[in-house]
């Protein structure tokens, strides 16, 4: 009984602070649609204590210094697990995503392992399939450490007549691969990947988080691009 | 010499270097050096070779990845073809660049010929140097180093490792020059022998000086603003003066810097600053982006400007009100703001963060567990809140929280910090007290229900102890338990905050609190809350009435005929929040909506005007989304018609079952905890332990509270009978 109960209510060691949140992985995602590829970018900031534990991993000597050499061992590493940990298909049907540029890491300024949190930049891309027509649905997969509590965002932009917009663009991922779209009943634990420095795609089972976008039909005249733009009235 | 620049992002490899011929090895060397190009040095590459060069990269990615595994064969042949191709574009395209550095490996010894230059003006404090060696007829290399002077390891030599034979292509990143000549050792390494030692001077130019003026658009009052400065060249972030670095104010908790990653979407979001007002500052020449924010009622500004050597280029940032939510009696508030306050300094610091991100009303929360507490304050109540003009820091606390149990609570306008480790589970004891000094109480993160706060809710939301509940958070709105509450019959103001050091920014979401005609003060905006009368948004603005009843008011009716005439608007900036939908929701579910004509348009505004049958009560409230996934939600109104209850009548035997199963999930957690206390065993929890000791009285609680919720079921029962048939008490 306790310990279902205690499953069941994530009793385990102390937890302080915000532990969830910082423990979670921000994931930002971002895809850009065009007549001949499709950009996927995604920015994951790794809070405090997932922060943490991939310093760990990155600082090879030990020393509590990471070095760019460090750095980019790490990245060379991750990059099959971070390539295998995205995925996109259209209207049903996986396209390829290839590599576009080398993952980065921005410690933001702290090249030491300590608990701050620093930034991974995915850059992927798939060619356009003919079968990409307006009404289609592009679902993105997000793999990528699944086994640590996440929030993801996504959003999109669209060139070449094409207009994306986004269904579920915010959702919480409790790391256990259970999510809801609302009220995600998250553990205040550390997830296990978390605390051993777990890899960023721990399998199928440990499930994912899929944003589905559909290509509308563009209003004529309207404006999407972020900008200044001075005389609107209240 | 051309002016040469590159980005500097993050960690990048220091050396790489890859045969681009080698036919068993993969040619990452081609395609890292083509990304470097374009991430890093788009400078060296202009604008009009840029599509170009990101097709070769695109094409030698694709054939590398389709080659992984495969077999050899025709196909194969024919990719390795497509791959070489790509690479010989590339080499071509490099060649065709301008400010390449030719030179060619001859004789025994070898030697440069011709020589490098002895000097060479980069034209900016970082850039690209692309060499070419020819060492004659072979297959060539592609080699990348990055040496930046800031970080210590880098040993300021510039190395390539090149080809015996053929071109080698070697890209020098340079960073953190100092301003002058820089003199870095070259060295030509060949088969692991160092060929060539030769020497190279970099000079960086002299610094401009670029002044930035920021005032309210609309006052031309000097105010703090959030800023970024980005090179153009590079997309590197520069750091700008009179920056306030609140960062050591945070206890090393959450994201704990000054420069804050804000969770709005586009352009809005990434990295901003904190700037205490106008500043001047010295740069290194070259073209830059100067952005300036100031929360969502404001436009924003992106002004493009050139810095030059020796000159001094002036800029002025004024981000003008695309709404003035004040004039319509509305005031901004962020109930979440997390920030250690010792000492004058301390506040103004937080003070000028809020008053840049134009937040009049800050909770700033001393934060605590069963444990400890963070973010010391100087003191509570009134004396203890520190203000600017209509911007108030107003001191409250987030405790109790657990974090296994029973959720997260904040508390507004309090007296004094209320913690109590040995009555810690009782919530209710909080929440009176906090009532008693004048205070707000309510929860934090009910958007997503972190920290399973829907128990203690169950056990405090209908002993009416609760005003308020957090129900967006970080650019999510999360409806779901809230809507649970409303619907079994229990107000519930809505309240958002930014949970910095753990969000991006204060005011990123935001509540306003109506005051009507009533001068602002923070007795008003807190009183304001307590009536209710809020809405939350993260970009759209939202107005809501039914007749003339605004959000947290009840409207009594005693006809289930009764007309009711219900007015939305919501209205969102062209550049940023075009609306995508407006509704008005009646019991969670959209009662009438308002879209753009045209499927896929956006409008700047939407507007709904209608009139529905009071019918036997409910809950309406308007909420709005815009095409940017920022999103606004009112309070409700809150329409009743005694003795009814308001609720979701149809659905009240499963809504109260989902409360008693919460109450359940109470008195496990009390069981389990009473189980580890009757073991024996060690157990260094104290969380466990107290739950253990103060599960009678939570228990008592739960049994208190389970009688009152099987009361509504009784009363759910009775209702039925007095209730006619919904079904035709649709809006006409």
């Amino acid at each position: 009984m306790a310990g279902l109960v205690g499953l069941l209510t994530g009793a385990g060691g102390k937890a302080s602070g915000h532990e969830v949140l910082a423990t979670q992985i921000q994931h930002l995602g971002r895809i850009e649609a065009g007549a001949t590829h499709l950009d996927l970018t995604f920015e994951l900031v790794f809070h405090e204590t997932a922060s943490f534990a991939e310093r760990r991993r990155m600082d090879r000597d030990r020393n509590g210094r990471i070095t760019s050499e460090e750095g980019r061992r790490y990245l060379e590493e991750l990059a099959p697990e971070l390539e295998r940990g995205l995925g996109l298909s259209v209207d049903g049907r996986e396209v390829d995503l290839v590599t576009l540029h080398e993952p980065q890491v921005d410690l933001r300024g702290v090249e030491v392992v300590v608990p701050s949190p620093h930034v991974l930049t995915l850059r992927m891309f798939a060619r356009t399939p003919p079968h990409f027509r307006e009404g289609s649905r592009l679902q993105i997969r997000d793999g990528l450490w699944a086994a640590v509590p996440a929030l993801h965002a996504v959003e999109c932009r669209g060139s070449d007549g094409i207009r994306l917009e986004v269904e579920n663009r915010v959702t919480w991922a409790d790391g256990t691969g259970s999510r809801r779209r609302d009220g995600v009943r998250v553990s205040a634990e550390v997830p296990a990947a978390v605390g051993q420095g777990g890899g960023p795609n721990p399998g199928p089972s440990a499930g994912g988080t899929v944003f589905t976008l559909r290509w509308v039909p563009a209003p004529v005249g309207s404006r999407r691009e972020l900008g200044p733009a001075p005389g609107l009235q209240p | 010499m051309n002016s040469h620049a590159t980005l500097l992002g993050g960690l990048v490899a220091a050396l790489v270097l890859v045969d681009f011929q080698a036919r068993a090895a993969a040619v990452p060397g081609a395609a890292e050096f083509a990304s470097e190009l374009l991430l890093k040095h788009g400078v060296l590459v202009g604008p009009s070779r840029r599509p170009q060069l990101d097709e070769i990269n695109r094409r030698i990615r694709e054939a590398e990845r389709a080659l992984r595994g495969l077999a050899a064969g025709p196909e194969r042949e024919g990719l390795e073809a497509r791959r070489e191709g790509a690479v010989t574009e590339l080499a071509t395209l490099a060649e065709s660049l301008p400010g390449v550095l030719r030179s060619r490996l001859e004789g025994s010894p070898p030697r440069l010929v011709p020589s490098l230059p002895d000097r060479l003006d980069l034209g900016a404090d970082e850039g690209g140097l692309l060499i070419r060696l020819d060492a004659g007829p072979g297959e060539g290399r592609f080699v990348i180093q990055d040496l930046d002077q800031a970080r210590p390891e880098h040993s300021g030599t510039i190395r390539i490792d090149a080809a015996a034979g053929g071109v080698t292509w070697a890209l020098i990143g340079l960073h953190h020059l100092p301003v002058g000549p820089t003199t870095f050792p070259v060295e030509i390494w060949v088969g692991g022998e160092r060929w060539v030692r030769t020497g190279l001077t970099v000079v960086a130019p002299a610094l401009g000086e670029l002044q930035v003026d920021l005032r309210d658009g609309d006052s031309g009052k000097a105010t703090p603003t959030m800023v970024r400065i980005t090179a153009l060249a590079t997309g590197r972030d520069r750091k700008p003066a009179n920056v306030v670095d609140f960062g050591g104010q945070f206890d090393g908790n959450g994201s704990p810097l000054a420069q804050r990653r804000v969770n709005l979407p586009g352009r809005l979001g990434g990295l901003w600053w904190c700037v205490a007002g106008s500043f001047r500052m010295a740069l290194p020449p070259g073209e830059y982006e100067v952005a300036a924010r100031r929360g969502v009622e404001h436009i924003p500004v992106f002004e493009t400007i050139t810095v030059r050597s020796g000159a001094l280029t002036s800029v002025a940032c004024r981000p003008r009100r695309w709404v003035d939510m004040r004039r319509k009696g509305w005031f901004s508030g962020d109930d979440h703001v997390h920030g250690r306050i010792l000492s004058d300094d301390d506040a103004q610091r937080l003070l000028a963060w809020v008053r840049a991100e134009d937040i009049h009303l800050a909770n700033v929360v001393k934060m605590g567990d069963i444990y400890r507490t963070w973010f010391e304050q100087r003191g509570w109540g009134p004396k203890y809140r520190v203000a600017y003009e209509d911007y108030v820091l107003s001191p409250g606390q987030e405790c109790p929280r657990t974090h296994d149990q029973l959720g997260h609570t904040l508390s507004m306008n309090t007296r004094g910090l209320i913690r109590d480790v040995d009555q810690y589970f009782l919530y209710d004891r909080v929440a009176d007290e906090v009532h008693r000094q004048g205070g707000l109480f309510g929860y934090a993160h009910v958007n997503s229900d972190l920290f399973f706060v829907h128990r203690d809710m169950t056990l405090n939301v209908p002993r009416d102890k609760v005003d308020f509940g957090e129900v967006l958070q970080f650019n999510r709105l999360g409806t779901e338990v809230w809507y649970e509450f409303l619907n079994t019959g229990f107000r519930l103001t809505a309240a958002a905050g930014s949970d910095v050091p753990w969000g991006g920014s204060v005011g990123e979401v935001r509540m306003y609190a109506y005051l009507g005609a009533k001068r602002f003060s923070a007795d008003a905006w807190f009183e304001a809350v307590r009536r209710g009368r809020t809405l939350v948004t993260s970009g759209p603005m939202l107005e809501f009435r039914i007749d003339d009843f605004l959000p947290g008011d009840e409207i009594q009716v005693k006809d289930r005929e009764q007309s009711l005439r219900v007015r939305a608007r919501a209205w969102g900036h062209a550049g940023r929040s075009l609306l995508r939908q407006l509704a008005v929701v009646r019991h969670g579910e959209v009662l009438r909506e308002a879209q753009p004509a045209g499927s896929g348009s956006e409008a700047s505004e939407l507007s709904l005007d209608f009139e529905v049958p009071a019918g036997d009560g409910a809950w309406l409230a308007a909420r709005a989304e815009a095409v940017d996934g920022t999103m606004a939600h009112t309070t409700p109104i809150y329409v009743v018609r005694p003795p009814l209850r308001f609720w979701k009548h149809d659905e009240a035997p499963a809504l109260l079952d989902r409360r008693l199963r919460s109450l359940a999930e109470i008195e496990e957690l009390v069981a389990s905890a009473r189980v580890r206390a009757e073991s024996g065993a060690p157990d260094a929890d104290q969380a466990w332990r107290q739950l253990a000791r103060q599960g009678g009285p939570l228990l008592e609680q739960v049994a208190q509270v389970r009688r009152l919720y099987e009361e509504l079921r009784e009363t759910a029962e009775r209702e039925a009978a007095m209730r006619t048939a919904t079904a035709g008490a649709g809006t006409r």
